[in-house]
């Protein structure tokens, strides 16, 4: 035995440890989505759905439940008012609810999404009549909405509330002696589930971003032919490319 | 013999609207474009074809409470 090998009595040691780590996950490693600017762009955008609507809303009564509406047509002064509210993308849902006249259940996957990133959302621009229980009821009943589940939620507030999001993982260390050495890769399935939730929640968001101008002009063109068919005038729509074309004609 | 009235209104992407008409008479066009944009849109060019003036037709543009 050299001198080397067996010095004063000490043999160096090579050991391993599996320890816990934390991850921070910001959203730059989910999206490169500026989240304030989506939040912005969701407000306009629902605010002017709402301004436009309006032109066919202050004429009905409209009940507000939990982020869905009840519309209700009591004179049928709106005959077009479910194909109105499709063409700006809304999910509708015609309902009985006791009240004359046609009545529908409304939600916008904007405002759902919207709820995610910034609970404190809500127009102003929509007169609501008083909701009774009878109505809240019959909203909740029907009101269909994009459903995100508690971990979503809190993964997507706290990014869009600035901070990240802090996982925890495991690792690999080697020492010699006291010493580490090398460092193993970090595992983390709560870091994937958690990369995979955002990713899956701000993929689906810019989709529905992405439909926004789109809805607003379907919706403008949805309102335009029916006060032309009110006004007497045959509509035909034409499509060319990203341009709409109504032509109304009418014959006197 | 009945007289064709004839409406072409282009809406684009960015919420911007033209509107023209034809074959309509003194402020009958006018009337008409006001009827239809209500609330919806906000005028902002309006031109008097050259026909206005003999038969009242009239070109107009709206720029709509622009979507972008």
């Amino acid at each position: 035995m050299s001198e080397d090998d067996d010095y004063d009595g000490w043999q160096e040691v090579e050991w391993t440890e599996l320890r816990n780590v934390e991850l921070r996950i910001t959203v730059g490693d989910v999206t490169s989505v500026d989240i304030a600017e989506v939040i912005r762009t969701c407000r306009t955008a629902l605010s002017q759905k709402a301004e436009k609507l309006n032109v066919i809303l202050k004429n009905l009564n409209v009940y507000e439940y939990r982020d869905a509406i009840l519309v209700n047509d009591e004179y049928g002064t709106c005959p077009d008012l479910e194909e109105i509210l499709k063409a700006f993308g809304l999910r509708v849902t015609a309902v009985e609810c006791g009240l004359k006249g046609k009545s529908y259940v409304v939600t916008d996957e904007i405002l759902d999404a919207l709820r995610v990133m910034d609970p404190s959302y809500r127009t102003t621009r929509i007169q609501f009549e008083k909701c009774t229980d009878e109505i809240a009821g019959v909203i909740s009943d029907a009101a269909k909405h994009d459903l995100y589940d508690s971990e979503t939620i809190g993964i997507v507030r706290s990014f869009a509330g600035g901070d990240g999001v802090t996982v925890t993982g495991t690792q690999t260390v080697t020492y010699l002696d006291d010493e580490p050495i090398e460092y193993g890769k970090i595992e983390s399935s709560e870091r994937e589930k958690t990369i995979s939730l955002a990713y899956e929640f701000f993929s689906g968001l810019e989709r529905k971003t992405g439909r926004i101008n789109a809805h607003m002009q379907e919706g403008t063109v949805s309102i335009l032919s029916s006060r032309a068919r009110k006004l007497g005038y045959y509509v035909q729509t034409k499509r060319r490319g990203g341009k709409v074309q109504l032509v109304l004609v009418r014959n006197e | 013999m009945m007289a064709e009235k004839k409406i072409t209104i282009d809406i684009d992407e960015n919420g911007e609207i033209h509107a023209e008409t034809f074959g309509m008479h003194g402020t009958e066009c006018t009337e008409q474009l006001d009827k239809l944009m209500k609330d919806l849109a906000t005028l902002v060019d309006r031109k008097k074809k050259p026909e206005y003036y003999k038969q009242g037709s009239e070109k107009t543009s709206y720029v709509k409470n622009g979507h972008d």
